[in-house]
């Protein structure tokens, strides 16, 4: 076990209420695995990426309550000058927006050096000489001069993998990816993401992967968690999630993307996301639900064990 | 089945502003050389990569920009010949949804304005009638009347798109360009906004250009397809052929390489190398040879492959394709 997320709890307090992003929401992460974390825009995947690295924007967010362990010791008891020392060197992420994510003023060799010189001994010679064998990792083309370029010079692949180069450069054990590739282009998509996989098993450091796009999961993860507004609602190994998915939401998801050579008409879940500043009792998914009860509007589903790997919030399979 | 819109030869180069100087002026070759049809009830895809010219396409059929050069005809009638009243009368005919309805629906009118907007400069409609025709484009698209005086920022994505749809909607045409409409949204509303346009091409007899590059959702939704890369057209099928028997290299991995939420299929994918050349430099002779893994003979780096008809309504801009006897 790598990372241990207990009963976390992210607010965020606005002008028109506290807007409750993560509610007790429960994640673990084992040593070497890639774990796919599933929702839709606004169900906390970005958040919770967020909170373990401390980086809630305060204010108005603000982890209320829980705990995240990292390699048995709790991040949000760390002093903040510790918390330095893990982002970028234990921790790493990689951002959606490679061209915000980088910093225009400065050369990317600039940039990548600066975070094993953070965190490494070295001379700013072996640092750049570890920046160029990244790049090469990376497979970006020519390392050495790429090295001396401003990001406005290369393209926004070439820039994810400056990205990926910089989060890998001090070998963290866990790497998060928030939704890495949505804005790239298909072609580029597969080569990043066939480099994150590679690079995966050579390094063998764990990824937490946020993405929306569940073809993305099928290629990338080895257990998935399914989110929705601001709670797990199930998590399973891969090949449960689609090929035995409990929750009313996971199949709701499958079913409504299209999929090849599929001329059916689409299942729809129907309405919309609920708010978070004001949920519906009980369960949050129970307006959109197509089997729900009565208990569903009066109490929260417990977490309910399945199988062993499978875990499921639903009062369907309460008993 | 007649043709609602004709493209020859249609071409789009933008200026680009290098040096104060401007001795040598430079040209982004946005569209180069565009030819299709589109015929009635039919939802044509058009795919391709970002920059690849999607959008301009759409944008010049809309006479929204004038082509560099080339005829669009709409049917039958010349669109840039158009004068004033002629343009007024086939614009009604035409309608666009566009990819983001954040932007697209101005945050200062109502529903009422936004939908009534198009009935108001194209016909006499006034007062209840107007209201009328509005509440019924709502209640097609989905939603409820008591929407009318309320405003965009009230709405979430999936229904502001319901709202673009009906202003597309609201003076009956005959054809429509979605631009990417259901790139901005949710997969959940994502699905509801396909089953919708779907629903209303059947009850409306609506012909569609559905421009993406999201390419499942225009393989669900599409008869034929049309493939893009760096402003030309290098493949047009039917959705079968593309997406099973594709023969340009760059449809073949492009379709090679769509995540599939799917774990059974194991596919091998194609990966190309490097990057999409820029559109001002384009690579000489087929502008796919630089990333092309099949490019091997000189005529690639040398010659333009031009659209060649494999039958069946399937054509291929590839000097590696062979035409079946």
């Amino acid at each position: 076990m790598l990372l241990e997320i207990k009963e976390l709890e992210t607010h965020f307090f606005t002008y028109e209420g506290v807007v409750k992003a993560l509610n007790k929401l429960d994640l673990t992460i084992y040593k070497g695995e890639t774990l796919g974390l599933v929702g839709e825009t606004g169900c906390g995947k970005s958040v919770t990426a967020l909170s373990i690295l401390r980086l809630v924007p305060a204010p108005p967010g603000k982890i209320v309550g829980g705990k995240v362990f990292f390699e048995g010791e709790n991040l949000l008891e760390k002093e903040e000058k510790e918390m330095r020392k893990i982002r970028g060197s234990k921790i790493s992420m990689i951002f959606q927006n490679p061209t915000s994510s980088l910093n225009p003023v400065f050369t990317v060799g600039n940039q990548v050096t600066t975070v094993t010189r953070t965190h490494q001994k070295g001379s700013k010679r072996e640092a750049q000489k570890k920046a160029t064998e990244m790049f090469e990792l990376v497979r970006l083309p020519d390392p050495e001069r790429t090295l001396w370029k401003y990001p406005h010079e290369l393209s926004g692949g070439m820039q994810q993998r400056i990205m990926i180069a910089m989060a890998l450069s001090c070998e963290p054990s866990l790497l998060i990816a928030d939704e890495p590739t949505t804005a790239l282009d298909v072609t580029i998509q597969a080569q990043v993401l066939n480099l994150i996989k590679r690079l995966k098993e050579e390094t063998k450091t764990s990824i937490l992967l946020i993405t929306h796009n569940l073809g993305i999961v099928a290629k990338m993860c080895d257990r998935v968690v399914v989110m929705y507004a601001g709670e797990v609602v199930e998590e399973a190994s891969l090949n449960k999630i689609f090929e035995a998915p409990k929750h009313p939401y996971t199949m709701g998801l499958l079913g409504a993307i299209p999929k090849l050579n599929q001329k059916e008409k689409l299942e729809v879940i129907k309405g919309s996301v609920c708010s978070l500043i004001d949920p519906p009792q009980g369960c949050r998914f129970y307006p959109r639900c197509s089997s729900f009860t009565e208990i569903c509007q009066k109490e929260k589903p417990a977490r309910v064990k399945i199988e062993e790997d499978h875990f499921v919030s639903c009062h369907l399979y309460n008993f | 089945m007649s043709v609602v819109l004709k493209l020859t030869n249609v071409r789009k180069y933008f200026p680009t502003t290098k040096s104060f100087s401007q001795r040598k002026k430079e040209y982004v070759k946005a569209v180069e050389d565009v030819s299709f049809i589109i015929r009635e009830g039919e939802t044509v895809g058009l795919v391709g990569e970002s920059g690849c010219g999607k959008t301009t396409v759409g944008r010049i059929i809309l006479r929204l920009i004038a082509p560099t050069a080339g005829q669009v005809s709409f049917r039958d009638q010349d669109l840039f010949a158009l004068r004033k009243e002629e343009l007024r009368k086939t614009r009604k005919k035409m309608g666009v949804v566009f990819q983001d309805p954040y932007s697209s629906l101005n945050p200062r009118m109502s529903i009422q304005e936004i939908v009534a907007e198009p009935l108001k400069i194209h016909t006499n409609l006034k007062g209840l009638e107007l209201q009328e025709r509005v509440v019924e484009l709502l209640k097609q698209v989905g939603l409820k009347e008591d929407c009318l005086r309320r405003y965009p920022h009230e709405f979430s994505g999936g229904q502001r798109q319901r709202i673009a749809i009906a202003r597309a909607l609201v003076l009956n045409p005959a054809f429509l360009v979605l631009d990417e409409p259901t790139s901005a949204l949710d997969v959940s509303v994502q699905a509801q906004v396909l089953n919708l346009i779907i629903e209303l091409q059947k009850e409306l007899n609506l012909t569609y250009l559905f421009i993406s590059h999201d390419l499942i959702v225009v393989e669900y939704i599409a008869d034929r397809i049309m493939v893009m890369y760096l402003g030309r057209i290098v493949e047009i099928g039917s959705t079968d052929k593309i997406f099973n028997h594709p023969i340009h290299p760059y449809t073949k991995a492009l379709i090679s390489v769509i995540p599939i939420p799917d774990i059974c299929q194991q596919r091998k994918e194609i990966f190309l190398e490097g990057d999409v050349p820029s559109p001002v430099n384009v690579p000489s002779g087929c502008s796919f040879h630089t990333r092309c893994p099949e490019a091997k003979e000189e005529v690639c780096k040398r010659e333009i492959p031009i659209l060649k008809d494999l039958g069946q309504e399937h054509y291929v801009a590839c000097h590696l394709a062979k035409v079946e006897s």
